[in-house]
């Protein structure tokens, strides 16, 4: 062990990267658990993200803004954790079950079948829309900023996002028919 | 191919219902558990948890006697402090455990201590990023097994798998950082070395984006041109909108 008990310790990461992991943590976080993953799993890909966002720090462009970036490797992780079989068995398992279609009065219980629906709703969204949907719907993030983000032309993006409705709207439409109307 | 004009809102009832997708807080602990694990595997230092005290430095590399000293006679919230090992024959590095009601991932983060850059003379050249995965990777392993020969239990499932989740993209950020690295020095050959392990080992990994703008701009600087076209095709095709283009074109020209 070299003896240097005074030596500096010699700056390695900018700043950059604390301020983005202090400010965006919830965001990543609250992204990967409307892309789907468990709740289980959240820190593991949240971990995931920032990694790989550390790598890819240096392509970014400041004077954009950081959310659809952060949202296009949320995505990008999401979609591979998805891709595991087991992943998505187990989830759609644990929703099936929480989804309980009798009629409820109490508030509670009506927002989580609220929520409940939503979630599966979201499930039935192709993998390659769903990233657009919840950046430009649910964040509420300009279409271009949505489209430079997954790297995908500005019209592929308006193309993915209403058939990402269209399948959306169907979903709820069934699920809500399955369950006699409600929630 | 829709536009904005023809695309039609949504239904205010379903936008309402895509209001239950709203923001919950993370866990209480959620974050410096996350922020740990991330510097574990960048390897960097470590640094202070999120609105708490900083971490105490590390200490000198304590012998195996004041190791088994300590341990022995320490109880809750005292630090446990074990070591190590030789590095390339030449240098330990302290590792320091404290107890912390998050034990599990305190060990992980213990970890990157015994990456930290300062331990050995013949590595100080290097920098931090480009250390081998597979030497960064036995470091780690022979920390955890000095924990446990010092008779600090770590037998946790969850920090197995933990590590060895982020042991993977651990060595995957290593090997991509070793490319870089050597692409910076001019060892294109170094580099493509690193690149093609990276292919073999992760070749759908997170960092094929970067693996293959890399690859280009080496292939080109060992005078591999018309393979290094073949592959900015290739790349033009399946990363059209890369920030990584800029790149690639100013390696091998515009497309023709």
């Amino acid at each position: 062990m070299t003896d240097r008990p005074d030596a500096p310790r010699p700056p390695i990461e900018p700043i950059y990267f604390d301020e983005v992991f202090r400010t965006q943590f919830g965001y990543v976080w609250n992204s990967l658990r409307r892309l789907g993953v468990r709740e289980a799993d959240l820190e593991d890909l949240t971990h995931d993200v920032f990694v790989v966002f550390h790598r890819k720090q240096d392509q970014f462009d400041v004077a954009r803004p950081i959310k659809p970036w952060l949202f296009g490797i949320a995505a990008h992780a999401a979609s591979d954790y998805r891709r595991k079989a087991s992943h998505r068995r187990e989830r759609v398992e644990d929703t099936m079950e929480a989804v309980d279609p009798s009629p409820r009065a109490d508030d509670v219980l009506e927002d989580r079948q609220r929520k409940e629906l939503v979630t599966r709703a979201i499930e039935s969204i192709d993998d390659s829309r769903l990233a657009v949907f919840l950046m430009h719907d649910v964040d509420g993030l300009a279409m271009p900023d949505v489209a430079e983000a997954l790297a995908i032309p500005l019209n592929t993006g308006y193309s993915r996002l209403r058939l990402a409705r269209e399948e959306f709207t169907a979903a709820v439409k069934r699920l809500r028919a399955r369950h006699g109307g409600g929630p | 191919m829709s536009t904005p004009d023809d695309l039609p809102p949504l239904d205010e009832d379903l936008a309402g219902l895509l209001g239950e997708l709203r923001d919950e807080p993370p866990p209480r602990e959620a974050m410096n558990r996350v922020r740990m694990r991330v510097d574990a595997t960048l390897g960097l230092p470590p640094r202070p948890p999120s609105g708490g005290e900083p971490n105490p430095p590390p200490p000198a590399a304590p012998s195996p006697a004041s190791v088994a000293s300590t341990a022995a006679s320490t109880g809750t919230l005292v630090k446990v402090a074990l070591v190590a090992f030789a590095l390339g024959g030449a240098a330990g590095v302290g590792v320091t455990r404290w107890t912390t009601p998050e034990p599990r991932i305190q060990i992980v983060h213990d970890i990157v201590q015994i990456r930290a850059p300062e331990a050995d003379p013949s590595t100080a050249a290097t920098p931090l990023e480009t250390a081998d995965a597979s030497v960064r990777t036995d470091l780690a392993r022979d920390a955890g097994t000095a924990l446990r020969d010092a008779g600090v239990s770590r037998v946790d499932a969850g920090v197995e798998v933990a590590e060895g989740r982020d042991r993977v993209l651990a060595d995957e950020n290593a090997l991509v950082t070793r490319a870089q690295s050597a692409l910076a020095r001019g060892r294109a050959g170094e580099a493509l070395e690193a690149l093609a392990e990276h292919q073999r080992r992760f070749p759908g990994g997170q960092f094929v984006e970067e693996r293959e703008a890399m690859t280009i701009q080496a292939l080109v600087r060992v005078g591999r041109l018309d393979a290094a076209r073949a592959r900015a095709e290739r790349f033009r095709a399946r990363f059209p909108g890369s920030m990584l283009l800029r790149a690639v074109e100013a390696a091998v020209g515009p497309p023709p």
